[in-house]
């Protein structure tokens, strides 16, 4: 059964007397005061609260407290209220409440940016039984839609709504078939917001930092490739305005990736593209990398912050602040340094022969080795010599081995991941998401094994840098060095649990695994 | 969630007036609240207009064949909704005693409201009977009104006594002075020097006033209609101290 639709589109004509005079004939009805309100939809960059059927706004109602309110897409209650205006940008510094609970897990380290906005003049008409209790509203409304910025977009609406009362299913009832059958309105969407969104051109999920590639596995590798690479700029065009304006640290982060994945495609998707081609954008795109380190490292330590206070005894924690103050400083420095890399010359040449080589058709003939075969055999190809490399190069590492040996197979084994995840749709998916999974727990650890260690470093460096500034007083420097120390012991355990997780990453049901999907002279064998 | 019982052995003593008026004051706030008139005398449901009437009765609700959410109503005010009483819920001891852990019957079949309210307001009927010990065991606080005289101080020891025997050390007690009319020597002389046996009274009282009283006539809470008399800010201020004490108590 659909649920029926309680929201219609209400002709500019009939006005709240008329209907009401309607209403009067089949039951008594009495108006209420007049609401004016503004309501604001918020989610984050990449639709988190979306994703998870979460709708969140915040409202203010003329002459009430403004409220934030988090519901379920769909449900017609008001769902979780906060008091509160404009909600803060991070999760963490909403009312504590259920609200914040429940949103502080979805959003992450997300922001909470203003999506489209609604301007509403509701007039309600309550419908009263023999005890003049109200058992159903009729809803005569109003509505503008507003760009976040508070300019009109779209055209002003009339709407009728019929609001059911809790436990009075039947007023509710003869209201709908007042408007649809006797009124003869036509339907609306049920969610208030869907209009609203569509005015200000916005679609709800229309942003996600994963590939999601469709490849047909006989078309020429190379337009293949293209196609892969044409959708790794999308994503660091989407993101460069966010990265830009610091809305948040993921902006940057899913810019890196982008970037980062394009490097793996143009240097691992070997015999595609003209060799000096490639190699001018390689140098490009490891300028990209390069301009947008140090602002990333400095957000990762900021997003670390909490952590690292915490891991140390409470008398030290106070005196962790100046390392706080002295990341923030550093990492607007490293923005604004950014932004400056942003607005040059350098990078708007770089992206714009990008996308003209991307979009240049390919050549029909060519005496590149991969750049007509099947995109298929190539992938295979590439990602089972990329796996070959990872079981090498992790076999020779022992305890005795030194951290770049480690280095060395991180690099290997994202590379790895990197180009399953190109080609992830040319396989089955259950398979592609068991090899990515026992993949990442090796990952994980060897992540942890260098990023521990570049902490480590790097804190011992901010230390002699604050403390030679001024900025690190005694007991700064003990609670940095406790703080140090710390990772150091997790660094130790990442290290010794390292081979245990490589021994289950090598295992012959992984290899199994990854023979028959991507081994070509096995795959050729079948 | 937070479960308000509004309790006393004693009746006519403000307890109904206290839910309604306290629930309405939560709502308005923003928290999603729900009133459960559980006295088949349906004093709250007469306040909020609400036929005080549940299909298939207490033996349903309590029996778990129906699911209380489906048996609530809204009432007129936002976020403020009703599980109206039932003519039969004056057999809910015999109801109760059917089921396997008759004293924690009630916590039981609230614990699905839980995502679904913020407050939970149980307006009782006087007396103590098994149904009032399913209270003790479902309610984070008792609201105890107690009119200022040496009876009803009595009963109040009474109750603290009885919640001390039980395995009730989480239950939260919170006597208010309640219908308090200052040109009643007795009452001037407990609300000025205090007895030993009103330790823990809250600081604010309801005072016997003329608008409370009259809450029957229009049917609606106080605070709809009038937000500035003396009364609607007692009810204010009982309620900020009732938070700040549950805040204090979840610390
Ligand atoms: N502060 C007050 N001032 C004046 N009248 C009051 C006050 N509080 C309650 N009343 C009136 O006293 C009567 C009893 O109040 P109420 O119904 O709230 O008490 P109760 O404890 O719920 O009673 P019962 O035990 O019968 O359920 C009602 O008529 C009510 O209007
Ligand atoms: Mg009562």
């Amino acid at each position: 059964m659909t649920t029926p639709t309680n929201r219609f589109a209400l002709d500019a004509r009939l006005t709240a007397k008329r209907i009401m005079a309607r209403i009067n004939q089949m039951m008594p009805c009495a108006a209420e005061a007049l609401r004016v309100s503004e309501s604001t939809y918020y989610d984050s960059f990449d639709w988190r609260l979306f994703a998870a059927g979460k709708i969140f706004e915040s409202r203010q109602v003329k002459g009430e407290p403004p409220t934030l309110h988090l519901r379920e897409s769909g449900a017609d209650d008001d769902g979780m209220v906060a008091p509160a205006a404009a909600p803060p940008r991070f999760a963490p510094d909403l009312p504590t409440g259920a609200l914040r609970r429940m949103l502080a897990p979805l959003l992450g380290v997300r922001a909470l940016l203003p999506v489209a906005r609604a301007r509403r003049r509701t007039t309600p008409l309550a419908i009263l039984d023999q005890n003049k209790k109200t058992v159903a509203r009729l809803l005569i409304v109003e509505e503008q839609t507003l760009s976040p910025g508070g300019r009109k977009r779209g055209k002003r609406k009339h709407e009728l709504i019929v609001a059911p009362v809790r436990g009075y299913p039947k007023p509710a009832r003869r209201l709908r078939t007042f408007c649809g059958k006797e009124l003869g309105l036509e339907p609306l969407p049920e969610d208030p917001w869907s209009n609203v969104l569509a005015d200000c051109g916005v679609t709800p999920g229309g942003y996600s930092s994963k590939l999601d590639l469709r490849l047909d596995p006989g078309a020429r590798a190379d337009s293949a490739t293209k196609i892969v690479l044409w959708r790794l700029l999308e994503i660091m065009q989407a993101n460069e305005d966010g990265m830009r304006r610091d809305l948040d640290s993921e902006f940057v982060h899913d810019f890196r990736v982008a970037v980062r994945r394009t490097r793996t495609a143009l240097s691992q998707i070997k015999g595609v593209f003209p060799v000096a081609r490639v190699n001018r954008f390689r140098a490009g795109f490891a300028w990209l990398q390069q301009i947008t380190g140090p602002t990333r490292d400095m957000d990762v330590y900021l997003l670390k912050y909490d952590g690292y206070r915490r891991s140390i005894e409470p008398r030290l924690r106070p005196a962790l602040q100046p390392l706080r103050d002295f990341i923030e400083a550093r990492q607007r420095h490293e923005q604004r340094q950014l932004v400056h890399h942003l607005r040059s010359k350098r990078y708007q040449r770089l992206l714009a022969d990008w996308k003209d080589f991307l979009a240049a058709a390919v050549p029909e003939r060519t005496r590149l080795r991969n750049a007509t075969r099947p995109v298929g055999d190539v992938a295979d190809e590439r990602i089972w010599r990329m796996y070959r490399r990872a079981i090498e190069e992790g076999s020779a590492i022992d305890d005795k081995s030194p951290p770049e040996a480690l280095h060395e197979l991180r690099k290997t084994c994202k590379k790895l991941r990197y180009l399953i995840e190109f080609f992830q749709c040319l396989y089955p998916e259950d398979d592609t998401a068991k090899i990515l999974a026992s993949l990442k727990r090796l990952q994980d650890n060897l992540g942890d094994f260098q990023d521990l260690q570049v902490q480590t470093h790097t804190l011992r460096q901010f230390s002699s840098e604050m403390q030679a500034a001024g900025r690190a007083g005694l007991e700064t420097v003990v609670a940095m060095n406790a703080l140090v120390e710390t990772l150091a012991t997790r660094q130790r355990a990442a290290q010794a649990e390292f081979q245990a997780r490589f021994d289950k990453f090598s295992r012959p049901a992984v290899q199994k695994r990854f023979e028959t999907l991507f081994r070509p002279d096995t795959k050729a064998a079948a | 969630m937070k479960v308000l019982a509004c309790y006393n052995i004693k009746g006519g003593v403000g307890k109904t007036t206290t839910a309604v008026n306290l629930a309405y004051l939560a709502a308005q706030e923003g928290a999603r609240t729900l009133v459960w008139d559980l006295d088949p005398q349906a004093a709250a449901s007469f306040y909020f207009r609400i036929e005080p009437k549940v299909k298939g009765g207490g033996r349903r609700l309590f029996g778990g064949k129906r699911r209380i959410i489906n048996a609530i109503k809204g009432t007129d005010y936002e976020r403020l909704d009703l599980l109206p009483a039932d003519f039969s819920f004056r057999n809910l001891d015999l109801q109760l005693n059917r089921h396997k852990k008759p004293l924690r019957r009630l916590q039981k079949i609230l614990k699905p409201l839980r995502a679904s309210y913020d407050y939970v307001f149980l307006d009782c009927a006087p007396s103590i009977s098994l149904v009032s010990e399913n209270v003790f065991y479902a309610a984070d606080a008792l609201l105890v009104p107690t009119i200022p005289t040496t009876l009803s101080l009595r009963t109040l020891r009474q109750l603290v006594k009885f919640c001390a025997k039980r395995d009730l050390s989480e239950l939260v007690l919170l006597p208010f002075f309640s219908m308090v009319d200052r040109r009643k020597g007795l009452h001037r002389l407990i609300l000025e020097h205090p007895p030993k046996a009103a330790t823990g009274v809250l600081g604010t009282y309801i005072p016997y006033a003329s608008d409370i009283e009259k809450m029957g006539l229009r049917r609606a809470p106080l605070l709809a209609h009038t937000e500035r008399s003396p009364s609607a800010l007692a009810y204010q201020s009982l309620w900020h101290e009732i938070r700040k004490r549950l805040e204090g108590a979840d610390r």
